[in-house]
Formats: C-alpha cells, structure tokens, sequence
C-alpha cells in the first residue's frame, strides 16, 4: 500500500472527523495508530502535507558525518528554544560518529541517539502519526531516522511569554505578590513551590477536539474526599468541545446548574489562595493558556474570604468578614430597601429624616422606583465602560460618570442627592466583594430585588430574600451543599466563616468538604 | 448525585431539632396571647403556656419513640404492617387534607397580618397567591433544601424575637404580671385549649422519620426542639402582659405585632418596628408552611409509589390557595382556624394512638 496516499486519505478523513460531532471510534482508531513510516522522506512529507507546509514549520534533513545515515528535524519555529536545538540536538547528532563507529543497525543508531547523543532531560519515543503530530503541535522537536519506523520527541519548549508578575484581579495589601501566567509549566511549578508535598498530584486531561489543549488537575492525595475527585474528574472527561480558550469554558461545562446566577466554582489568579485551597481538600484545576485556575467545589462563603484574612492578625480577619457580610447584604438589598421604604412604609423613616427625604425628592419628575432603576443601571454602564476602555483613557470615564451620577443627575432635578448616596454605596458594598463572579452575581440580584420592593415593599423583599435562600439551599457545587457550612450546619467550621479564629485554633480542615486527613495542625507545645 | 452522606436526602439530629420550632412556631403567635389573656387574670396564662407546652413535649418524644422502632421505613410501609395498606392510605389522605386546610389558614393569617400592618392597598389576594407561590417553588426543590433553609431561618427569626423581647423590657411593669394564680380552673381550662392549638405541628415526624439519619436519637432531639417553643411563648406571653396589661392584651388582634410595635430602637433610625417584625415573621411562618406540605407530599408521593412529588405539589397548592380565600372576615378565618387545629390534633392523637395501640396487640413493639 502505497503510504503517501494512506497520508492523503487519513488527512481527509480526519478534518471530516472533526467536523462531525460524533466521532466513529473505528475510523479515529486507524488515523491514531497510523504508523510511521521507515522511509524517512515519506515521514517529512507526510508531516508536511498534514499541515500543508505553513511558514512556521522547520523541516530539514541533515546527514551524521563519516556515516551514511540521514537525519530529518522537524519543529515550529517560535514554540522551540532553536539554540538549544542547534547545540543540544543537531550539534551532537552531526558528530555522533565522529569518536566512536555507528553501529550498522539503524535500530541501534536509534537508541544510541536516545540514549547517548541527544543532551536533553525529557526524551520520549513516538510510533504513530498521532504522537508526532500532538507533540509537534505542542512545540516538541521531532528527530526522525531513515529506515526507522519510530520518532524521537524532544522537549526543548520556549516561546515567548508574561513574566510572573502582580495578579491584577485579585490585589491584596499583605501577601505574596506572583500570581498565575498564561503558560500551564509556570503555573505548576508554581503550586509546586506552595505545595512541597509529595502526595501532591498534577492528573493531566486533554481537552479540545481540534485545539489539544492540556488541562491538570492539582489536589493532595490523602486530604482530598475521593468522591470529589473522581466526579471532577468525571466531569472533565464529558467535556467535547473544539477548543477551550479559556478556563471559564471548562467551568461552563462541569458546573453543577448553569441556570444560577451564583458560580459554583471559584476562579483565581492567585497561587497562594490555589495552594490554600488545595490543603484544604479541594481540586484546583489549571488549563493551558490562561491564568486564572479554578477551585472546585465553592460555597457561598468562600466567595467572601479573601487569602489576606489569614495573613493579617486574626481581629482583624474577624472584622474584615463582617464587613464584608455586611457588604453583601448592603450589595443586594440596599436600592430595593430605599425604594420600599420611600415608596410603600415612609411612615418607617423617623419622621426628621422623611421630611429632608421628600424635601430632596422635591421637584424629582420619577418615582422611586424609576428613579433608582436609572441610577443603578447607569452604575452598571459605568462600570463596564471603564473595565473596557483603554487604562490611557479609563480615567475620563471616572471623572464623566462622577458628574453624571453625581452632581449633574441632581442639579438637574432627575434624582434626589440621597439616591446617589444609595447607589453609591451599593457599588461601594459591591465592589468589596472579592470574588469578582459573585460580585457580579449580586448585581443581578440588586435588579431582581429592586422589582420585587417597587411592586411589594418590604414584603417583596422579604419574599426575594426567600427565594434566594430557597435557589441557595438547592444548588450544590461537585455534590457539596453550596450552603455549607451553614446549612448543613457544620458548627466546627464556624470557626473560619464569620468569624477568623486565631491561627493556632484552626486544627482541622473545613469539615464540609470531607477532608480525609482533617487535622491541619496540631496544639503545639 | 451522592457523594457525601450529609449531602443526601437525609435529615441530621440538629435538623430534625430544629425542624420542631420551625414547624410549631407560626403565624399563630401573633394572635395568641389575645386568646389566653380572655380566658386568664393577669400574667397567668404561662400556666397552661407551660402545661400544654410539657403535654406536647411528652406526646412528641413519645411519638418519636414509636416511630423510631421502625426505622428505615416509610410511613406507608410500616403503617401497613400494623393497620393494614387501605387504612394507611385513608391516614395518608386525612393528613393531606388538613395539610391544605392548615397551609390555607396561615396563609389567610398572614395575608390579614399583612394588610393589617404593611399595606393597605394591595388585595390579600394578591399577598396570599405570593406566599402560595413561594411555597410552591420551595416544595418542588430538593427536600434537604426545606430542612437547610429551616436551619438558615431559624436563628433570623429567633434573633428578632429576642431584639423585640430586649428592646421592650423597659416598658415592663410588674404590676401588671401580679398578682399571680387568680384565675379560676374554667379559665385554665379553657386557656389549655387555645395554647394546644399552638403547639400542633409535630406530625410531621411520622412521615419524615424515615429520612432521619440516626432514628434512635430522634426522640431526644424532638424533645429538645419542642422545648424551644414553650419557651418562645412564655416569654413573649409574659412580657406582653407585663408590658400592656392584661385587659388591653385580651382587646389587641395581634398582640405580639403591637408588641413589636412599642419597641423604640435606641437611636431611633427607624420607626415603626413592627414591619420589620412582621416581615421576618414570614420566615418562620414560610418553614413552618413548607414542611407542613412537603410531609403531606411525601404521604401522598409514597402512595402513587414514584418520587414525583411536583405533579402532586401543583394540585395541592390552588386547593389551598382558594381554601386561603374563601372565608370573608376576621372572625370567620378565626374560627377556620381554629376548627383546623383541633381537627389536626385529633388526628395526629388518633392516628397514633390507633397505630400504637394496634401494633402492641399485635405484639410488634
């Protein structure tokens, strides 16, 4: 059988493949163990044709001096560190027989290649058409023999990439300062250097149909509850999708109800809160190419802890916690609570207080209701106006939106000053939120209570804050009760909710994930 | 999904003891001590507060007791065993009955609490189909989430009695309470009535047992729970007659919302505190309603023998919704109300006593 036109026929047969959604497992088995060939020129045009010869694509072939044995490289310039090809791969191969004989066996040329010549720490040997083309992608060089059927996949990765730098997302005033890149190797290694354990385990997936990207999954073995694991892991082998661009594609995919506004997975740029995570008996997982890592399973109340409460002394972990609860309600309820009471209970305002308010409201054109409804939503259009504008020109939408909302919106008689108080401080509670997906899940919320209140008052608030709690207590995160540990009531953990004991108190792991090891210190004597 | 055991569809000893309160603890209390102060001179009614209170308390621990000889089953499964499938199912059918005239009647309750107090323009149809629908959405949900969403409640609700209770003792005179044991034994007896009536709701455990983790410890932990209620009543029943006196207690609709209503934050950044009150009242009212229905659900659910408890939930809600609006004035949702607590206590007592009674015959405890 002639192999150049197998080659063509695979090609085919693997881009209709990948255009079809089901994949025909017998017809993917023969394209995966599509052999090499032993002809080394077959094998270089065969690679070729594949990718039909791009303009990144380094293929030549060279000859071992004083032998008479052919050589092909082939690697993609720009994912290859090409110095060290030259000095650690070509330099040697070149003047492998320049000492010693070759041996006349191409097998054993083969080996001595692998065994001996090539300078590098991470050689593998390839067989079919599928390694080569999967590594090659990847940026591995690949080191081809004639008259050998088998490859050899060099590891000398590099491209260019964001230093290790400050996490924009997730600041924080004390605390380690690097946070995750866009290269999964960095990434590792960097959860790596927080984790010296060696139970500490990196379970790779690849995902993407078209674009094999890497994905690994990071825990401790011993610490992690193995249900969690095994369901995330589950979880991940379902996912069939081209490409993941992004890690939020994989949280799309295995969360537990996309139909809730609240994540159930917590995402980070942080190695530290990654690191913590994972002692406490979660899973971290990472995904090639972006630097934000996520951490299953979440709950509510993780959404308000922020790395540095542990780090700062434990009155004040304490009290930033409350304020931050605190936050959260005034994120969600405080519109809506300003429209019921203006709008259905004024005689609940102390009666000194409801005469400057309608004083204020004096002339305003709006009801309540309306009135916050614009306000609100023009925090909203600010708020994205300034995350998408050039950092050069971001400034200028702080200083309009500070008169739009503020002065300018009351001297024109469209709001009262007391609601650009309420709006500003709901954007205030909002933004001390630190996780930027639940901050956001309660500026959904805001609206939804805002309706209930300009329909129902109080009563309407009451009965949205009864229908969040009802939607909270039913939604899990990888089989956890997004509630916990507060229903379940996991009293144990109460010392790290609310509350920040003092460090040596904190001995056990948060029960509510079912850490197998669950001591995380001892007294100390 | 099962991956943990405490994330299954299982009741723990803390839920089950909060569950008690929860399902006790209703729109009935704001009416309450009206009805005891009638019947009773001065602060006396905490007598038969406390003897209906240690009544229920035995009853429920009893009742646990019993159920928790056969743990692992449903109602349906070990009620056949004793009295047979037909009767079980005729037991079944009256508990489903009362659960709707039961969830109407706090609706009704609380949609006149509302108009009374909140707003009012807004028809108590429209409040009750709310609330109707709120419960709906919670009952169709996960019943787990019912038991969480009990223990979330729960320390609100008890917060907010205890600010009420604070935040009014300066106004307490005890003049007022004293002097003490002058009510004669008709009064008692007929205080006894109404305080009964406000400590029903504990049948939920016989359907509910079979779900409880560690059965053996049900009966300590429902005797636990229900300790929370006695004590709720007293000490609002106490500091409302301590506060606005006996004869002005038995002329009030709803003295604990008045009772809110007299309190005076320090700092006075917000008046009116019966609002609030009332408010997170609906809390408690709502967990008391839910369980109340999922119980009869579950009944009915074990019938049809399938798990699909929604089709179910979707018919019993209207029933109750237009139950809710039938009666016209205050004294006609009074005495439905009223009519349904004893029919319910007498249920629940004959149902047991028949089961109990029944099965040691048979020789089967």
């Amino acid at each position: 059988m002639n192999f150049k036109s197998l080659i063509g026929r695979m090609k085919k047969m693997n881009q209709q493949q990948n255009q079809k959604q089901t994949q025909n497992q017998g017809e993917n088995q023969t394209f995966n163990q599509l052999e090499l060939s032993d002809v080394l020129d077959d094998n270089m045009t065969a690679i070729k044709q594949f990718m039909e010869n791009p303009r990144d694509l380094v293929a030549r072939t060279f000859q071992i001096r004083n032998a008479n044995v052919t050589c092909g490289i082939i690697y993609i310039d720009g994912l290859v560190n090409g110095e060290l090809v030259n000095n650690d791969v070509i330099k040697p191969v070149q003047t492998a027989a320049a000492h010693d004989k070759l041996p006349d066996a191409t097998m054993a040329v083969f080996d001595m290649l692998f065994q001996d010549i090539i300078a590098t720490g991470d050689v593998k040997k390839g067989k079919t058409m599928d390694d080569v083309m999967n590594a090659l992608l990847s940026g591995t060089t690949i080191l081809l023999l004639d008259g050998m059927n088998q490859a050899l996949l060099i590891d000398l990765k590099k491209w260019e990439q964001r230093s290790v730098g400050e996490p924009v997302s997730e600041t924080v005033i004390r605390g380690p300062r690097d946070g995750f890149v866009e290269n999964l190797q960095t990434n590792l290694t960097q959860v790596r250097r927080y984790i010296r354990d060696v139970n500490l385990r990196f379970d790779t997936h690849q995902i993407g149909r078209r674009s094999k990207k890497d994905l690994v999954v990071a825990y401790v073995d011993g610490i992690i509850h193995p249900d969690i694991l095994k369901e995330v892991n589950r979880r991940l082998k379902t996912i069939d999708m081209d490409d993941a661009p992004e890690s939020g594609f994989i949280e799309q995919w295995i969360e537990d109800s996309f139909l809730s506004p609240f994540p159930q997975v917590i995402n980070t740029e942080r190695p530290d809160k990654a690191a913590t995570a994972i002692m406490q008996g979660k899973v971290v997982i990472l995904l090639d190419g972006t630097p934000f890592v996520l951490i299953m399973p979440a709950t509510l109340d993780n959404a308000l802890q922020s790395p540095e409460d542990y780090y700062e002394r434990w009155t004040i972990g304490t009290l930033v916690r409350m304020l931050r609860y605190t936050a959260a309600f005034i994120a969600v309820f405080l519109p809506a609570l300003y429209i019921a009471l203006v709008t259905f209970h004024q005689e609940m305002i102390p009666s000194n207080l409801a005469f400057s308010i309608a004083a204020t409201r004096e002339g305003v054109p709006f009801p309540a209701f309306i009135e916050a409804l614009l306000m609100v939503g023009t925090m909203e259009l600010l708020r994205e106006a300034g995350a998408r504008l050039p950092r050069t020109i971001g400034q200028t939408i702080g200083i309009v939106g500070g008169l739009v909302i503020g002065d300018a919106a009351v001297q024109a008689g469209i709001v009262s000053p007391i609601m650009v108080i309420v709006v500003a401080l709901n954007a205030i509670a909002s933004f001390a939120i630190p996780t930027y997906s639940v901050s956001i899940a309660f500026r959904i919320l805001v609206f939804g209570m805002m309706i209930a209140a300009g329909a129902f008052g109080l009563y309407g608030i009451i009965l949205g804050y009864i229908v969040i709690n009802i939607h909270l207590t039913n939604l899990k995160s990888v089989g956890v009760p997004y509630t916990a540990p507060f229903a379940p009531t996991f009293l144990k953990d109460f010392k790290d909710l609310v509350f920040r004991a003092p460090v040596p108190l904190m001995q056990k792991r948060p029960e509510y994930v079912k850490p197998q090891d669950d001591q995380s210190a001892n007294k100390g004597d | 999904m099962k991956h943990f055991e405490y994330a299954d569809e299982k009741i723990t000893d803390k839920e089950l003891m909060i569950a008690m309160p929860s399902v006790v603890i209703g729109v009935g209390i704001l009416s309450m001590p009206k009805k005891i102060a009638t019947e009773t001179e001065a602060a006396d009614g905490w007598i038969p507060l406390v003897v209906a209170g240690l009544l229920f308390l035995f009853m429920s621990w009893g009742f646990a007791k019993f159920v928790a000889q056969f743990p692992n089953q449903s109602f349906l499964e070990y009620s056949s065993r004793i009295i047979g499938r037909r009767a079980s199912i005729l037991i079944i059918i009256g508990y489903a009955i009362l659960v709707v005239l039961g969830i109407a009647s706090q609706v009704r309750g609380l949609a006149d609490v509302a108009k009374e107090y909140l707003f009012d323009q807004t028809p108590i149809e429209v409040v009750g189909l709310l609330y109707v629908l709120l419960v709906i959405y919670a009952v169709c949900g996960s019943r787990a989430a019912l038991f969480r969403m009990s223990m979330l409640f729960f320390p609100i609700v008890i917060s907010i009695t205890l600010i009420v209770l604070a935040f009014s003792m300066k106004e307490f005179e005890l003049g007022n309470v004293m002097p003490a044991f002058t009510t004669d034994t008709k009064g008692y007896f007929e205080a006894m009535k109404s305080s009964i009536r406000s400590y029903i709701g504990f049948g939920i455990i016989l359907f509910y047992m079979v779900l409880v983790k560690r059965p053996a410890k049900a009966p300590k932990m429902v005797a636990i729970g229900m300790v929370i209620p006695i004590v709720v009543y007293i000490l609002l029943y106490v500091v409302i007659i301590g506060i606005f006196g006996n004869a002005i207690t038995s002329n009030l609709i709803y003295p604990t919302v008045e009772l809110a209503k007299n309190v005076s934050i320090p700092g006075e950044f917000l008046e009116r505190f019966e609002s609030i009150f009332f408010v997170i009242w609906i809390m408690a009212t709502f967990t008391s309603s839910i369980l109340f229905l999922d119980a009869g659900v579950y009944g009915l659910t074990s019938i049809l023998g399938n798990n699909r408890k929604i089709p179910i939930v979707l018919i019993l809600s209207p029933l109750i919704y237009f139950v809710s609006m039938v009666p016209e004035e205050l004294q006609y949702v009074q005495l439905f109300g009223m009519v349904w607590g004893y029919s319910l206590l007498i249920y629940t007592l004959s149902v047991v006593s028949i089961l109990m009674i029944v099965a040691k015959i048979r020789g089967m405890i």
